[in-house]
């Protein structure tokens, strides 16, 4: 049976023991602190590691776990250097500290697919450390020269004298040995990286015994729903709560900056409680914006000239108005729909605040929790919990927000829990975008100019500042913090938010004349990071783009983009393997279509083959997906394919159902009835394959989300001759015929 | 006070009898294996058996277990190692996991009712149940290898 992580029970009692004190017993000053033992007689070798004299190594994850492995992928890197086996290797979330930054964002925080790409080195040095730190113990205890020594398995070795000694017995004299300078690992000496070991979290998870946020149970902790004005923007003018209080279990009822907030014993009794309240709300500046408002001003300022934010050559001369492909695409904005909803419990005392949170951003909660209640940083312990689903959502402190400022005000723990319908109409939203494209092809059918403009708001400019303030050194007071964070808008008047033009600027394609283009707009709609960011947008709008001028040059779509991405040598090369899983220049049965799409992002490039059906009532099924997936070394194979199973279905539910509306300034949907998720029966059959690579480790949570969208919307057009620019995919024509669908003689061969 | 069994061993509270299944066990009896999602029975994240049927937690009241049976993950075996979990625990299924009790709920009912069942069976009796994460492929595999020990099931309102 797997390891156990700490159970829920453990980590409560242990947790809540802690009270005001560091988590854990040793220094986090620095990187280069020097091995020495815990308060608990543990070997911590450095911030990462704790070995016990009972030879438990306890790994610090410094990574959120949202379903992405990095509670097994991490240990591994560790346990591969340190030369024992998974099993071996106990998993503990890290607290907050700056030590614990990610390596990409400079602050301690999960997203970005960054997990195993910002740890690779880092974490198997710590590994690798640790194992010479055990061996220069050994052989100081055996009186005999290090390099005579070797470790396995959790024991060093010295063969002269035949003699071996577990880990767990050189606690003490390795304390007192300096940090050791380290050799990483070949490749070829891997045991463990890049075997398919199962997930160590398996059994906790199966089992129910997996502590999530929501599960959280601290003693004499009170329960707290917020009610939200359903108007963004909008405020509290005045509320009751005479019926409120006189229903059992309801102890009181706040005003908090982001609603009115109903506590009491148990959530039941509070959803009821804040059935109960009435509330009138001034709704602000958005009452009257609707999502045909938001498309309608999209669509007038796209007529304006944008910010230039990628040109070569000279559009303008050769884009040819005799022959001018010219569309409009569009997408909506969404929601994360984690299935744990947003919840946090927070105790404040005089002494400091303890935090229990599924959150993606321990760094932004300290900085969070610290501007609401002038604690110091490292007065806010921040416990981390599992996630149930992450997606970019919980990397947004809202909800820590709300049980902090109840907490400030009765002077008890919180547990802030949200229901579905206030995660669904309170999310920060992916953004809504609206895109002119405009191309023409060369007497060859090759795309001579390209020119794309963007019109849509951008995430950094709204948000960013929640992520300068926490890079900021902690001693910065905290007016100046927030005058620092409001430095963002400012700088994006010199560069373009990168979350905006990611996928549109960097497309791979050989096209001499480009030109990208960004209008910023903003219907003032709450952003967010959502799984795969900009690319969900334009890895849709480019690969759907790139596939009409492929049509328009009657070539076939795939060797349309083989000719262009000569010069893109990974790109070419999960194209070429999908082609070749797919079988794409054989037919595929009668009555299935195929689409084909590749998108280069996070770092990793991914390419993926659609079979779809249409019924005679429209309904389209999606039978088969393959996909291929260049992510540099692979450190567990099936993560991998299970990150690109997930990231295909994340994407396909978008594509087909998702979409969050505005109506007089609200999110129209409110539950998994409206905003629907794809389900069971209608899951495609996934073939993922990995290319092998020495390059270094890249993400994988995110890069499968951008491709399924235009491979669906490919194959569609070859179905049904419409092209689709608008998301979600809604289908005019019912079903295919033999007039409207492509056939051969609408496709020169190579 | 209302009686129920409880994994069974008998049990009784004494609660609003409009609370809700999920809320009594999470809140009032302490077992936070199941999962609170949508609160409208439209996820299947809550879902528990009633006398060995699948049930959404969420939206049954208490009132409905009165004299019944409630089986929760918490009593599907005594160390984790139903065949349906067991089978979870080879096809790698969970991602984030917060699904997963009410995934594996599902399953249990559904090999519980038809031993070996097909893909059109699989689909209706596992599509009331979402998956964020998108691990249906492995759920489906691991159903059918669960089947393939179905043998060894035993019916799960009398586990212990």
């Amino acid at each position: 049976m797997s390891k156990r992580k700490l159970n829920r029970r453990q980590f409560l009692k242990s947790s809540a023991a802690l009270g005001g004190s560091l988590v854990i017993g040793f220094n986090l000053s620095g990187c280069d602190q020097q091995p020495h033992l815990g308060a608990d007689g543990q070997l911590i070798p450095n911030a990462w590691l704790k070995i016990s004299s009972k030879n438990v190594i306890t790994l610090l994850v410094d990574k959120s776990e949202m379903g992405q492995g990095v509670t097994t992928a991490l240990p591994t890197l560790i346990a591969e250097e340190l030369e024992v086996s998974l099993d071996k290797v106990i998993v503990e979330f890290a607290p907050a500290a700056r030590i614990y930054s990610n390596r990409d964002f400079m602050i301690q925080a999960t997203g970005g697919s960054t997990s195993v790409k910002s740890s690779w080195r880092n974490l198997r040095k710590v590994g690798a450390s640790a194992r010479q730190l055990l061996i220069n113990a050994a052989a100081q205890n055996w009186r005999v020269d290090a390099t005579q020594c070797r470790a396995e398995d959790g024991y060093v070795y010295h063969g002269l004298s035949n003699r071996r000694v577990p880990y767990g017995d050189l606690v003490a004299t390795a304390s007192r040995l300096p940090k050791p300078s380290v050799n990483l690992k070949s490749k070829q000496d891997f045991k463990l990286i890049g075997r398919s070991l199962p997930k160590i979290d398996n059994f906790e998870k199966v089992t129910g015994q997996g502590l999530f946020g929501i599960d959280v149970d601290i003693p004499n902790t009170l329960i707290a729903v917020v009610v939200r004005c359903p108007t963004f923007g909008g405020e509290v003018k005045s509320y009751d709560t005479t019926q409120v209080l006189k229903l059992p279990g309801i102890t009181s009822v706040l005003k908090i900056s982001s609603g009115i907030a109903v506590i009491g014993d148990h959530y039941w009794q509070c959803r009821q409680g804040a059935d109960a309240l009435k509330v009138t709300w001034d709704p602000g500046p958005l009452k009257q914006l609707s999502s045909e408002q938001i498309s309608r001003d999209f669509a007038k300022k796209s007529n304006q000239e944008g910010r230039n934010v990628e040109s070569r050559g000279n559009v303008e001369t050769s884009l040819d108005p005799n022959d001018l492909l010219e569309a409009v695409y569009e997408v909506p904005y969404l929601a994360h729909a984690t299935m744990e909803p947003q919840n946090a419990t927070v105790q404040v005392r005089d002494d400091g605040v303890d935090v229990w949170a599924p959150t993606q951003g321990q760094a932004n909660v300290q900085e969070a929790v610290s501007q609401l209640s002038g604690f110091d940083h490292q007065q806010i312990k921040v416990h981390t919990t599992l996630l149930g689903g992450g997606f970019g959502r919980r990397i947004s402190t809202d909800f820590v927000e709300e049980a902090t400022e109840i907490s400030m005000q009765l002077k008890r723990t919180i547990q802030v829990i949200w229901s579905r319908e206030d995660d669904m109409q309170h999310d920060w939203y992916r953004p809504a975008s609206y895109n002119v494209l405009r191309a023409s092809l060369d007497p060859n059918g090759q795309p001579k100019a390209w020119h794309h403009k963007i019109v849509g708001p951008s995430i950094v400019a709204q948000i960013g500042a929640d992520f300068v303030r926490p890079v900021l050194p902690h001693w910065i007071p905290h007016t100046l913090r927030g005058l620092l964070g409001k430095a963002v808008p400012a700088v994006l008047d010199v560069i373009t938010d990168p979350t905006v033009v990611e996928g549109a600027e960097h497309i791979g394609y050989h096209i001499n004349d480009f030109k990208l283009e960004y209008v910023a707009h903003d219907p003032g709609i709450p952003l967010g990071f959502w799984r795969s960011v900009g690319s969900s947008q334009n890895g849709f709008i480019v690969e759907s783009f790139i596939d009409e001028l492929a049509h328009k040059a009657k070539t076939d779509p795939y060797e349309y983009r083989r000719a262009l991405l000569a010069d893109e040598p990974r790109r070419l090369r999960v194209l070429d393997q999908v082609a070749h899983q797919s079988s794409w220049h054989k037919p595929p049965p009668a009555g299935v279509y195929r689409g084909i799409a590749q998108v280069y992002s996070f770092f990793t490039y991914v390419a993926q083959v659609v079979e779809l059906s249409v019924s005679e009532q429209g309904e389209i099924s999606v039978h088969k997906v393959f996909c291929v997936v260049d992510c540099g070394t692979v450190i567990n194979p099936d993560i991998v394919r299970a990150q690109m199973e997930g990231g295909i279905i994340f994407g396909l539910t978008a594509a087909l159902k998702g979409a969050i509306s505005i109506e007089n300034g609200a999110v129209k949907q409110s539950n998994f009835h409206d905003y629907e998720m794809l389900r069971m029966n209608q899951c495609p059959d996934i073939e993922v394959h990995i290319i092998d690579s020495d390059e270094d480790p890249t993400g994988v949570g995110e890069p499968g989300v951008p491709p399924i969208a235009p491979a669906v919307c490919n194959a569609l057009y070859v179905a049904t001759k419409q092209r689709i620019r608008t998301l979600p995919i809604k289908l005019a024509v019912k079903q295919p015929t033999e007039k409207n669908k492509i056939t051969a003689a609408d496709v020169k061969t190579s | 006070m209302l009686k129920f069994k409880l994994n069974g061993a008998p049990q009784s509270v004494d609660v609003d009898l409009n609370t809700p299944i999920l809320w009594v066990l999470r809140d009032h009896l302490n077992l936070r294996g199941t999962k609170f999602g949508c609160g409208k029975g439209l996820c299947g994240a809550c879902t528990v058996h009633l006398d060995g049927k699948p049930i959404r937690s969420c939206s049954l009241p208490i009132s409905f277990a009165k004299n019944k049976a409630i089986t929760t993950i918490e009593g599907l075996s005594k160390n984790g190692d139903h065949p349906v979990q067991q089978a979870w625990i080879k096809e790698n299924v969970p991602q984030c996991g917060y699904c997963q009790s009410g995934q594996i709920m599902s399953a249990v009912a559904l090999l519980n009712d038809i031993p070996n069942p097909n893909d059109a069976e699989i689909n209706a009796a596992m599509s009331g149940n979402i998956c964020r994460c998108g691990t249906y492929p492995r759920i489906r595999k691991a159903i059918k290898n669960a089947a393939k020990t179905s043998a060894s099931l035993i019916p799960v309102n009398s586990a212990y």
